[in-house]
Protein backbone atom coordinates (compact mmCIF):
# COMPACT_ATOMS: atom_id res chain seq x y z
CA UNK A 1 0.00 0.00 0.00
CA UNK A 2 1.62 3.62 -0.91
CA UNK A 3 1.07 5.92 2.24
CA UNK A 4 2.01 9.15 2.54
CA UNK A 5 3.76 8.71 6.33
CA UNK A 6 3.47 12.66 7.36
CA UNK A 7 0.10 12.88 6.28
CA UNK A 8 -0.90 9.21 7.68
CA UNK A 9 0.59 9.99 11.04
CA UNK A 10 -1.69 13.22 10.89
CA UNK A 11 -5.03 11.64 9.88
CA UNK A 12 -4.15 8.73 12.52
CA UNK A 13 -3.54 11.27 15.26
CA UNK A 14 -6.62 12.85 14.44
CA UNK A 15 -8.88 10.16 14.15
CA UNK A 16 -7.57 8.53 17.32
CA UNK A 17 -8.18 11.74 18.86
CA UNK A 18 -11.74 11.54 17.82
CA UNK A 19 -12.06 8.06 18.97
CA UNK A 20 -10.93 8.50 22.30
CA UNK A 21 -13.26 11.19 22.63
CA UNK A 22 -15.95 9.07 21.34
CA UNK A 23 -14.61 6.25 24.19
CA UNK A 24 -14.61 8.54 26.98
CA UNK A 25 -18.42 10.09 26.08
CA UNK A 26 -19.12 6.39 26.36
CA UNK A 27 -17.64 5.93 29.87
CA UNK A 28 -18.95 9.19 30.96
CA UNK A 29 -22.54 8.28 30.15
CA UNK A 30 -22.05 4.71 31.43
CA UNK A 31 -20.89 6.09 34.87
CA UNK A 32 -23.35 8.76 35.04
CA UNK A 33 -26.10 5.35 35.08
CA UNK A 34 -23.99 3.65 37.81
CA UNK A 35 -23.31 6.80 40.25
CA UNK A 36 -24.98 5.53 43.15
CA UNK A 37 -27.92 8.30 43.99
CA UNK A 38 -29.23 9.60 47.63
CA UNK A 39 -32.49 9.54 48.38
CA UNK A 40 -33.23 13.07 48.41
CA UNK A 41 -36.74 13.22 47.18
CA UNK A 42 -39.73 11.98 48.74
CA UNK A 43 -41.12 9.01 46.09
CA UNK A 44 -44.14 7.36 46.29
CA UNK A 45 -44.39 8.24 50.19
CA UNK A 46 -45.31 11.10 52.28
CA UNK A 47 -47.92 13.73 52.40
CA UNK A 48 -47.01 15.45 48.65
CA UNK A 49 -48.37 11.83 47.38
CA UNK A 50 -50.99 11.63 49.36
CA UNK A 51 -52.57 14.36 48.18
CA UNK A 52 -53.62 12.74 44.77
CA UNK A 53 -54.33 13.72 41.55
CA UNK A 54 -52.95 16.96 40.41
CA UNK A 55 -50.94 17.57 43.46
CA UNK A 56 -49.24 14.09 42.20
CA UNK A 57 -48.59 15.74 39.08
CA UNK A 58 -47.27 18.53 40.87
CA UNK A 59 -44.80 17.13 43.18
CA UNK A 60 -43.51 14.90 40.11
CA UNK A 61 -42.91 18.46 38.31
CA UNK A 62 -41.65 20.20 41.06
CA UNK A 63 -38.85 17.18 41.79
CA UNK A 64 -37.87 17.44 38.19
CA UNK A 65 -38.05 20.99 37.90
CA UNK A 66 -35.65 21.08 41.50
CA UNK A 67 -33.47 19.05 40.00
CA UNK A 68 -33.09 20.22 36.69
CA UNK A 69 -32.11 24.16 37.46
CA UNK A 70 -34.20 27.61 37.17
CA UNK A 71 -35.89 28.74 35.26
CA UNK A 72 -38.24 26.13 35.00
CA UNK A 73 -42.16 26.42 34.01
CA UNK A 74 -44.49 23.70 33.18
CA UNK A 75 -47.80 25.43 31.88
CA UNK A 76 -49.97 26.70 34.10
CA UNK A 77 -49.64 23.92 36.74
CA UNK A 78 -45.84 25.06 38.49
CA UNK A 79 -43.63 27.38 38.52
CA UNK A 80 -40.29 26.21 40.77
CA UNK A 81 -36.78 26.97 40.42
CA UNK A 82 -33.66 26.91 43.39
CA UNK A 83 -31.26 30.57 43.16
CA UNK A 84 -29.80 32.14 45.83
CA UNK A 85 -30.20 30.85 48.62
CA UNK A 86 -30.20 32.00 52.36
CA UNK A 87 -28.92 29.68 55.02
CA UNK A 88 -30.43 31.98 57.31
CA UNK A 89 -34.28 30.87 56.07
CA UNK A 90 -33.52 26.91 56.42
CA UNK A 91 -33.34 26.73 59.63
CA UNK A 92 -36.13 27.15 62.47
CA UNK A 93 -39.07 25.67 63.68
CA UNK A 94 -40.91 24.13 61.02
CA UNK A 95 -44.23 24.67 62.20
CA UNK A 96 -43.65 28.47 63.52
CA UNK A 97 -41.77 29.39 60.12
CA UNK A 98 -44.50 27.21 58.60
CA UNK A 99 -47.43 29.05 59.66
CA UNK A 100 -46.41 32.47 60.65
CA UNK A 101 -43.20 33.60 59.04
CA UNK A 102 -43.19 36.23 56.69
CA UNK A 103 -40.17 36.72 54.35
CA UNK A 104 -39.38 40.61 53.88
CA UNK A 105 -36.92 42.11 51.88
CA UNK A 106 -35.86 46.27 52.08
CA UNK A 107 -33.04 48.55 52.62
CA UNK A 108 -30.57 46.05 50.64
CA UNK A 109 -31.04 44.01 54.04
CA UNK A 110 -33.23 40.76 54.67
CA UNK A 111 -35.04 39.60 58.19
CA UNK A 112 -37.74 37.09 58.83
CA UNK A 113 -40.62 38.48 60.63
CA UNK A 114 -43.34 36.98 62.77
CA UNK A 115 -46.33 38.92 63.68
CA UNK A 116 -43.93 41.95 63.83
CA UNK A 117 -40.61 41.60 65.50
CA UNK A 118 -37.91 39.39 64.59
CA UNK A 119 -37.28 36.92 67.01
CA UNK A 120 -34.02 36.48 68.54
CA UNK A 121 -33.17 32.97 67.40
CA UNK A 122 -33.76 33.28 64.16
CA UNK A 123 -31.85 37.58 64.00
CA UNK A 124 -28.70 35.05 65.03
CA UNK A 125 -29.29 32.89 62.11
CA UNK A 126 -29.00 35.59 59.73
CA UNK A 127 -26.12 36.78 60.67
CA UNK A 128 -24.27 33.89 62.37
CA UNK A 129 -23.73 30.31 62.78
CA UNK A 130 -26.69 27.72 61.23
CA UNK A 131 -29.02 26.36 64.04
CA UNK A 132 -31.89 23.41 64.00
CA UNK A 133 -32.42 20.49 62.62
CA UNK A 134 -31.83 18.52 59.78
CA UNK A 135 -35.82 18.33 59.14
CA UNK A 136 -36.24 22.27 60.72
CA UNK A 137 -35.91 23.26 56.60
CA UNK A 138 -39.33 24.66 55.55
CA UNK A 139 -39.23 27.13 52.66
CA UNK A 140 -42.35 29.01 52.86
CA UNK A 141 -42.45 31.82 50.41
CA UNK A 142 -43.95 35.08 50.83
CA UNK A 143 -42.91 37.27 48.46
CA UNK A 144 -44.05 37.93 44.69
CA UNK A 145 -41.60 39.30 42.66
CA UNK A 146 -42.84 38.81 39.23
CA UNK A 147 -44.15 36.50 36.72
CA UNK A 148 -43.31 33.99 34.43
CA UNK A 149 -45.65 32.82 31.85
CA UNK A 150 -48.88 34.26 33.84
CA UNK A 151 -47.44 32.56 37.27
CA UNK A 152 -46.93 34.40 39.93
CA UNK A 153 -43.40 34.15 41.11
CA UNK A 154 -42.87 33.69 44.85
CA UNK A 155 -39.08 33.95 46.19
CA UNK A 156 -36.31 33.83 49.02
CA UNK A 157 -34.96 36.83 49.47
CA UNK A 158 -31.33 36.34 49.73
CA UNK A 159 -28.98 37.86 52.95
CA UNK A 160 -25.70 39.68 52.18
CA UNK A 161 -24.01 36.55 53.50
CA UNK A 162 -25.94 34.07 51.92
CA UNK A 163 -23.99 33.91 48.90
CA UNK A 164 -23.81 30.66 46.83
CA UNK A 165 -26.05 29.09 48.98
CA UNK A 166 -29.15 27.21 48.43
CA UNK A 167 -32.69 28.60 48.15
CA UNK A 168 -35.31 27.34 46.53
CA UNK A 169 -37.09 29.63 44.67
CA UNK A 170 -41.06 30.10 43.80
CA UNK A 171 -43.92 27.31 44.13
CA UNK A 172 -47.10 28.16 43.32
CA UNK A 173 -50.16 25.24 42.52
CA UNK A 174 -53.15 26.07 39.68
CA UNK A 175 -54.96 26.25 42.53
CA UNK A 176 -53.59 29.24 44.18
CA UNK A 177 -52.22 27.64 46.99
CA UNK A 178 -47.97 27.66 47.96
CA UNK A 179 -46.68 24.25 47.40
CA UNK A 180 -43.92 23.82 49.98
CA UNK A 181 -40.80 22.08 48.61
CA UNK A 182 -39.22 20.57 51.07
CA UNK A 183 -42.67 18.11 51.62
CA UNK A 184 -40.63 16.84 48.01
CA UNK A 185 -37.37 16.21 50.09
CA UNK A 186 -36.99 13.28 52.37
CA UNK A 187 -35.30 13.45 55.42
CA UNK A 188 -31.51 13.28 54.09
CA UNK A 189 -32.53 15.43 51.05
CA UNK A 190 -33.95 18.51 53.54
CA UNK A 191 -30.21 18.18 55.47
CA UNK A 192 -28.64 17.86 52.56
CA UNK A 193 -30.02 21.34 50.95
CA UNK A 194 -29.64 22.97 54.37
CA UNK A 195 -26.04 22.17 54.69
CA UNK A 196 -25.41 22.65 51.12
CA UNK A 197 -24.46 19.09 50.25
CA UNK A 198 -27.03 18.64 47.69
CA UNK A 199 -27.06 21.69 46.15
CA UNK A 200 -24.76 21.81 42.45
CA UNK A 201 -24.44 24.02 39.41
CA UNK A 202 -25.46 22.22 36.22
CA UNK A 203 -23.87 22.84 32.83
CA UNK A 204 -25.94 25.80 32.08
CA UNK A 205 -24.75 27.25 35.35
CA UNK A 206 -28.44 26.69 37.63
CA UNK A 207 -28.20 25.68 40.89
CA UNK A 208 -30.02 22.21 41.47
CA UNK A 209 -30.83 20.54 44.26
CA UNK A 210 -29.50 16.97 43.75
CA UNK A 211 -27.31 14.76 41.22
CA UNK A 212 -24.13 16.35 42.83
CA UNK A 213 -22.06 13.21 41.72
CA UNK A 214 -23.26 12.53 38.29
CA UNK A 215 -22.80 16.52 37.49
CA UNK A 216 -18.87 15.99 38.15
CA UNK A 217 -18.67 13.01 36.12
CA UNK A 218 -16.78 15.12 33.41
CA UNK A 219 -14.42 14.47 30.43
CA UNK A 220 -11.22 15.52 30.34
CA UNK A 221 -10.58 15.40 26.44
CA UNK A 222 -8.16 13.60 25.05
CA UNK A 223 -4.29 15.04 24.26
CA UNK A 224 -1.70 14.11 21.80
CA UNK A 225 1.35 13.52 24.02
CA UNK A 226 4.45 11.57 22.28
CA UNK A 227 3.50 8.75 21.16
CA UNK A 228 0.39 8.96 23.59
CA UNK A 229 -3.13 9.73 22.74
CA UNK A 230 -5.07 9.94 25.97
CA UNK A 231 -7.58 11.45 27.60
CA UNK A 232 -9.82 11.14 31.18
CA UNK A 233 -13.02 10.42 32.50
CA UNK A 234 -13.03 12.45 36.27
CA UNK A 235 -15.51 12.66 38.93
CA UNK A 236 -15.70 14.83 41.45
CA UNK A 237 -18.47 15.91 43.70
CA UNK A 238 -18.57 18.92 45.94
CA UNK A 239 -18.67 18.38 49.90
CA UNK A 240 -18.99 22.09 51.38
CA UNK A 241 -17.11 22.09 54.68
CA UNK A 242 -15.51 18.39 54.21
CA UNK A 243 -12.12 17.10 53.52
CA UNK A 244 -13.74 14.22 52.10
CA UNK A 245 -13.91 14.04 48.49
CA UNK A 246 -17.35 12.13 48.22
CA UNK A 247 -16.63 10.44 44.49
CA UNK A 248 -13.45 8.58 45.94
CA UNK A 249 -15.55 7.40 48.75
CA UNK A 250 -17.61 6.21 46.78
CA UNK A 251 -15.51 4.90 44.30
CA UNK A 252 -13.01 3.41 46.13
CA UNK A 253 -15.12 3.04 50.00
CA UNK A 254 -13.65 4.01 53.37
CA UNK A 255 -14.15 3.43 56.60
CA UNK A 256 -17.89 4.20 57.31
CA UNK A 257 -19.55 3.29 53.61
CA UNK A 258 -18.67 0.43 51.27
CA UNK A 259 -17.59 0.94 47.92
CA UNK A 260 -20.12 1.89 44.85
CA UNK A 261 -17.84 1.78 42.11
CA UNK A 262 -19.24 3.19 38.85
CA UNK A 263 -16.02 4.88 37.15
CA UNK A 264 -14.36 1.59 36.84
CA UNK A 265 -17.46 -0.69 35.89
CA UNK A 266 -18.39 2.00 33.30
CA UNK A 267 -14.58 1.18 31.55
CA UNK A 268 -15.08 -2.49 32.07
CA UNK A 269 -18.32 -2.61 30.22
CA UNK A 270 -17.19 -0.08 27.29
CA UNK A 271 -14.15 -1.42 26.58
CA UNK A 272 -14.74 -3.58 23.22
CA UNK A 273 -16.87 -0.73 22.10
CA UNK A 274 -13.87 1.71 23.08
CA UNK A 275 -11.27 -0.54 20.91
CA UNK A 276 -14.26 -0.85 17.99
CA UNK A 277 -14.60 3.02 17.67
CA UNK A 278 -10.39 3.43 17.79
CA UNK A 279 -10.21 0.45 15.13
CA UNK A 280 -12.48 2.63 13.19
CA UNK A 281 -10.68 5.58 13.76
CA UNK A 282 -7.87 3.80 12.30
CA UNK A 283 -9.51 2.47 9.24
CA UNK A 284 -10.59 6.34 8.38
CA UNK A 285 -7.26 7.43 8.88
CA UNK A 286 -6.12 5.04 6.61
CA UNK A 287 -8.48 6.00 4.05
CA UNK A 288 -7.86 9.67 4.27
CA UNK A 289 -4.02 9.19 4.12
CA UNK A 290 -4.55 7.53 0.84
CA UNK A 291 -5.43 10.39 -1.05
CA UNK A 292 -3.24 13.30 0.88
CA UNK A 293 -4.97 17.31 0.32
CA UNK A 294 -3.45 18.19 -3.43
CA UNK A 295 -1.43 20.98 -3.07
CA UNK A 296 0.26 19.16 0.11
CA UNK A 297 3.61 18.42 -1.94
CA UNK A 298 3.46 15.12 0.15
CA UNK A 299 4.25 12.07 -2.18
CA UNK A 300 3.43 8.45 -1.41
CA UNK A 301 5.61 6.27 0.02
CA UNK A 302 5.51 2.74 0.73
CA UNK A 303 4.82 1.73 4.81
CA UNK A 304 4.25 -0.84 6.84
CA UNK A 305 1.31 0.47 9.40
CA UNK A 306 1.38 -1.30 12.88
CA UNK A 307 -1.25 0.11 15.54
CA UNK A 308 -1.29 -0.34 19.14
CA UNK A 309 -4.07 0.83 20.91
CA UNK A 310 -4.25 -0.09 24.19
CA UNK A 311 -6.59 0.72 27.46
CA UNK A 312 -5.59 1.38 30.90
CA UNK A 313 -7.23 1.65 34.12
CA UNK A 314 -6.69 4.99 36.31
CA UNK A 315 -4.08 7.41 37.30
CA UNK A 316 -4.29 8.91 40.30
CA UNK A 317 -6.68 10.16 42.86
CA UNK A 318 -8.12 13.06 40.86
CA UNK A 319 -8.72 10.85 37.88
CA UNK A 320 -10.48 8.11 38.72
CA UNK A 321 -11.09 6.41 35.59
CA UNK A 322 -10.40 6.93 31.83
CA UNK A 323 -8.23 5.38 29.23
CA UNK A 324 -5.29 5.63 27.22
CA UNK A 325 -5.02 4.90 23.32
CA UNK A 326 -1.36 4.83 22.21
CA UNK A 327 -0.11 4.23 18.77
CA UNK A 328 2.79 2.96 17.47
CA UNK A 329 3.99 2.95 13.20
CA UNK A 330 7.03 0.95 11.93
CA UNK B 1 -22.02 -26.37 37.80
CA UNK B 2 -21.41 -23.69 36.68
CA UNK B 3 -20.29 -20.59 39.37
CA UNK B 4 -19.96 -17.08 39.58
CA UNK B 5 -18.19 -14.49 41.08
CA UNK B 6 -19.25 -15.15 44.51
CA UNK B 7 -17.08 -18.36 44.29
CA UNK B 8 -13.81 -16.28 43.27
CA UNK B 9 -14.51 -13.57 46.62
CA UNK B 10 -14.88 -17.27 48.67
CA UNK B 11 -11.73 -18.64 46.81
CA UNK B 12 -9.64 -15.09 47.97
CA UNK B 13 -11.11 -15.14 51.62
CA UNK B 14 -9.67 -18.96 52.24
CA UNK B 15 -6.84 -17.82 50.14
CA UNK B 16 -5.77 -14.77 52.44
CA UNK B 17 -6.69 -16.99 55.47
CA UNK B 18 -4.58 -19.58 54.58
CA UNK B 19 -1.41 -17.34 54.46
CA UNK B 20 -0.14 -17.50 58.58
CA UNK B 21 1.58 -13.94 58.12
CA UNK B 22 -1.40 -12.11 56.56
CA UNK B 23 -3.51 -13.80 59.23
CA UNK B 24 -1.68 -12.95 62.29
CA UNK B 25 -1.36 -9.15 60.97
CA UNK B 26 -4.97 -8.68 60.31
CA UNK B 27 -5.99 -8.06 63.91
CA UNK B 28 -9.66 -7.23 62.79
CA UNK B 29 -10.03 -9.48 60.46
CA UNK B 30 -11.59 -9.80 56.65
CA UNK B 31 -14.47 -8.20 55.90
CA UNK B 32 -16.51 -7.69 52.43
CA UNK B 33 -17.37 -3.91 51.76
CA UNK B 34 -16.87 -2.29 55.07
CA UNK B 35 -16.21 -3.41 58.82
CA UNK B 36 -18.40 -2.61 61.74
CA UNK B 37 -17.74 0.24 63.89
CA UNK B 38 -16.11 -2.09 66.83
CA UNK B 39 -13.73 -4.14 64.81
CA UNK B 40 -10.22 -3.57 65.84
CA UNK B 41 -6.98 -2.66 63.85
CA UNK B 42 -5.51 -3.48 61.63
CA UNK B 43 -7.85 -5.23 59.33
CA UNK B 44 -8.51 -6.52 55.57
CA UNK B 45 -11.66 -5.33 53.50
CA UNK B 46 -12.06 -6.30 50.01
CA UNK B 47 -14.85 -5.53 47.27
CA UNK B 48 -15.92 -6.90 43.74
CA UNK B 49 -16.25 -4.14 41.76
CA UNK B 50 -16.62 -5.27 38.37
CA UNK B 51 -17.00 -9.35 36.94
CA UNK B 52 -18.00 -9.05 33.13
CA UNK B 53 -17.88 -12.84 31.46
CA UNK B 54 -16.77 -13.85 28.44
CA UNK B 55 -17.95 -16.57 26.63
CA UNK B 56 -15.71 -18.98 24.54
CA UNK B 57 -16.58 -22.08 22.76
CA UNK B 58 -17.43 -24.57 25.75
CA UNK B 59 -16.32 -22.73 28.69
CA UNK B 60 -16.86 -19.05 30.00
CA UNK B 61 -13.62 -16.48 31.57
CA UNK B 62 -14.78 -14.35 34.62
CA UNK B 63 -12.17 -11.50 34.52
CA UNK B 64 -12.96 -10.35 38.45
CA UNK B 65 -12.09 -7.16 39.50
CA UNK B 66 -11.58 -6.89 43.27
CA UNK B 67 -10.14 -3.87 45.62
CA UNK B 68 -8.39 -5.49 48.22
CA UNK B 69 -7.26 -2.51 50.88
CA UNK B 70 -6.37 -2.47 54.52
CA UNK B 71 -7.07 -0.39 57.31
CA UNK B 72 -5.28 0.66 60.05
CA UNK B 73 -4.52 3.51 62.92
CA UNK B 74 -1.12 4.43 60.97
CA UNK B 75 0.54 4.36 58.04
CA UNK B 76 3.42 1.94 58.47
CA UNK B 77 1.05 -0.81 59.51
CA UNK B 78 -1.29 -0.15 56.90
CA UNK B 79 1.58 -1.03 54.11
CA UNK B 80 2.49 -3.76 55.78
CA UNK B 81 -0.45 -5.20 55.92
CA UNK B 82 -1.11 -4.04 51.95
CA UNK B 83 2.56 -5.56 51.59
CA UNK B 84 1.25 -8.67 52.78
CA UNK B 85 -2.00 -8.85 51.06
CA UNK B 86 0.40 -8.23 47.98
CA UNK B 87 2.41 -10.98 48.65
CA UNK B 88 -0.10 -12.99 48.58
CA UNK B 89 -2.28 -12.62 45.66
CA UNK B 90 0.17 -10.96 43.27
CA UNK B 91 0.97 -13.89 40.75
CA UNK B 92 -1.09 -16.63 43.32
CA UNK B 93 -2.88 -19.30 41.98
CA UNK B 94 -5.72 -20.02 44.68
CA UNK B 95 -8.51 -22.89 44.61
CA UNK B 96 -11.49 -21.18 43.33
CA UNK B 97 -15.33 -23.16 43.51
CA UNK B 98 -15.65 -25.06 39.95
CA UNK B 99 -13.30 -22.80 38.49
CA UNK B 100 -9.85 -22.61 37.28
CA UNK B 101 -7.79 -19.63 38.42
CA UNK B 102 -5.83 -18.27 35.26
CA UNK B 103 -4.37 -15.24 36.20
CA UNK B 104 -3.97 -13.01 39.95
CA UNK B 105 -2.43 -9.89 39.58
CA UNK B 106 -2.68 -6.46 41.29
CA UNK B 107 -3.50 -3.61 38.49
CA UNK B 108 -3.02 -0.80 40.45
CA UNK B 109 -2.94 1.10 43.85
CA UNK B 110 -5.76 2.54 45.25
CA UNK B 111 -5.56 6.40 46.48
CA UNK B 112 -6.45 7.43 49.81
CA UNK B 113 -5.26 9.74 52.60
CA UNK B 114 -6.38 9.22 56.16
CA UNK B 115 -9.32 9.12 57.33
CA UNK B 116 -11.19 9.52 60.51
CA UNK B 117 -13.32 6.88 62.34
CA UNK B 118 -16.26 7.59 64.26
CA UNK B 119 -14.52 7.72 67.39
CA UNK B 120 -12.46 10.57 66.15
CA UNK B 121 -8.88 8.03 65.57
CA UNK B 122 -7.08 8.85 61.97
CA UNK B 123 -6.90 5.77 59.95
CA UNK B 124 -5.14 5.24 56.97
CA UNK B 125 -6.58 3.33 53.99
CA UNK B 126 -3.93 1.49 51.72
CA UNK B 127 -4.09 -1.19 49.24
CA UNK B 128 -4.96 -2.19 45.38
CA UNK B 129 -6.76 -3.90 43.10
CA UNK B 130 -6.22 -6.88 41.49
CA UNK B 131 -7.59 -8.72 38.38
CA UNK B 132 -8.46 -11.91 39.00
CA UNK B 133 -8.89 -14.04 35.68
CA UNK B 134 -10.86 -17.45 36.15
CA UNK B 135 -11.95 -20.24 32.99
CA UNK B 136 -14.52 -22.48 34.06
CA UNK B 137 -16.05 -25.88 31.82
CA UNK B 138 -19.84 -25.41 30.51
Amino acid sequence: MALDVDYLILALTEGLKSGVNDGLRLIQSSAKELAPVRKIYKSGRGKTKSKGGPGVMSAKTAISAMSSGWPVHYGRQLVIGVQHPDRAFMSGSRSATHRGTKVTRGGGTTGIERGGQKSATQKEKIGGSIRGTANSYAPVVQSPVGRIGGQELRHWSTSPSGEGVLALRVIRKPSGGTFNPSDLLSSRGRYEVRTGRGVTTNEEGQQVVGGNLRQGIVVESAVANGDLIYGFVSASAHDPGRKHNYARDQEFGSRHNAAHPFLRPALRKNKEQILNLEKGAIARALKRAKRPPTGSGMTNRPVRLVARVSIVGWRSARNLGGFVSSREEA
Amino acid sequence: MATTSAAIKRGIVRHARAQANLKAAIVGGIHEGFAPEKVKYPFMVYGLVAAPYGSLWGSRVIVALVDMLAFAENGVDASNVDQLILDAFDGAQFSVDGQTTLICRRIADIPGGPDVDSEGKKIYQIGGSYEIWTDQTL
